[in-house]
């Protein structure tokens, strides 16, 4: 029992912060992916009344251009952890979207289980999956096309800006592996 | 025997490593260091493992047959300055080791007594070496049966075998038991340089 308590004492140092130039590039990756999802997206809202950016994607943004080397930002994770985690999303709000509470309790949840299975965990499919599962009639009136559009179309978009982006950093590479 | 202290990494090591490095890196100091550990203890013994007499014995290996005498090995061991050599039987077989430990028992001083003890004792007279000494048969002297190893015999027995028995010299016998090369612990300290450069 002790132990149990001790053990959330913490126990090591946080890895170190990243440097000015890191930053700098953080800030011109992410903006430029901001600027060229939601421009793309008024496009696609007027011609097909189709999303491409929803607020998951700024959670993505942060991996992409701020966490790159990790895992949960290569492209398998960032696309597929989206994709997988809209599909479930969509389906418990097809299942249980009468009742808010329990579509979150569900959608949340087994997104992680699914994103887990799949070997895709991408810590914004969690809030792609709560959204799909909440969000207002705009997103509930999308059906299935979610998982395409916003979610495919948009986090392919960000893979490539992410791709363009980071490796101008002389002694980083992005991705460390695509699938 | 001495120990020294294990390597070790302490985690302001890793931290000046990730610092070194571009980027944020999306793990502790600490769960690199547990896979840091795991994985090396995981090489180590593989290492261990994977390398064999045959990789880092000496050969050509200078060996005497056991019929040879005494003032033979002696001028054999002085030319090439050696302290020890396998000994052959007639089929070219390893029968026994014969070193300064053995010669030094053979005349009655200590098996790890120096120059300077031995060059006593001889001026002294206190041990008399016998005057058949020099034409004594190599077999007579020998520490037999011989520790070999085969050729396939890994690093870790190796060390294990040196240690237990005390031993500075282990020959490397092929499947039909005749000598392929040494492995001394000369040579074991070169195959460690070598792994940890």
């Amino acid at each position: 029992m002790k132990n149990y308590f001790l053990k959330m004492k913490g126990y090591t140092a946080p890895p170190p912060n990243v440097g000015l130039h890191e930053i700098l590039l953080a800030l011109a990756g992410s903006s430029l992916a901001m600027f060229c999802i939601g421009w793309l997206h008024t496009l696609s809202l007027q011609t097909t009344g189709l999303p491409l950016l929803m607020a998951p994607f700024g959670a993505s943004a942060v991996l992409a251009f701020g966490a790159f080397r990790s895992p949960l930002a290569q492209p398998r994770n960032l696309i597929g952890g989206h994709v997988i985690s809209a599909l479930v999303g969509v389906t418990v709000f097809q299942i249980a979207g009468e009742h808010t509470l329990l579509a979150i309790c569900l959608a949340v949840p087994l997104a992680i289980a699914a994103m887990q299975l799949t070997g895709t965990v991408h810590p914004p499919g969690g809030a792609t999956a709560f959204l799909a599962a909440t969000g207002g009639s705009n997103v509930h009136t999308l059906g299935y096309w979610y998982v395409l559009m916003p979610c495919a179309a948009g986090t392919i978009l960000m893979v490539l800006i992410a791709v363009l982006v980071n490796n101008l950093a002389k002694k980083q590479r992005y991705p460390q592996y695509w699938w | 025997m001495n120990i020294c202290p294990p390597l070790t990494l302490s985690e302001k090591d890793i931290l000046e490593g990730m610092r070194s490095i571009e980027g944020y890196i999306d793990l502790t100091p600490h769960d690199f260091k547990e896979l840091y550990n795991i994985a090396y203890a995981i090489a180590r013994k593989r290492i261990m493992l994977e390398t064999t007499a045959a990789h880092i014995m000496t050969t050509p290996v200078l060996a005497i047959d056991e019929e040879e005498t005494i003032a033979t090995l002696l001028s054999l061991m002085a030319k090439n300055t050696i302290s020890g050599l396998p000994v052959l039987d007639g089929s070219k077989k390893v029968s026994g080791v014969i070193s300064q430990k053995d010669l030094l028992a053979r005349i009655g001083a200590e098996p790890s007594a120096g120059f300077m003890q031995l060059l006593a004792a001889c001026l002294l007279q206190k041990t008399p070496v016998p005057q058949d000494f020099l034409q004594l048969p190599v077999a007579a002297c020998m520490s037999s049966p011989a520790v070999t190893i085969p050729l396939e015999g890994t690093l870790e027995s190796m060390m294990q075998l040196m240690q237990q028995r005390h031993i500075n010299r282990l020959p490397v016998i092929n499947a039909d038991g005749t000598l392929a090369g040494i492995v001394s612990r000369t040579d074991i300290m070169n195959a460690y340089t070598t792994l940890l450069a």
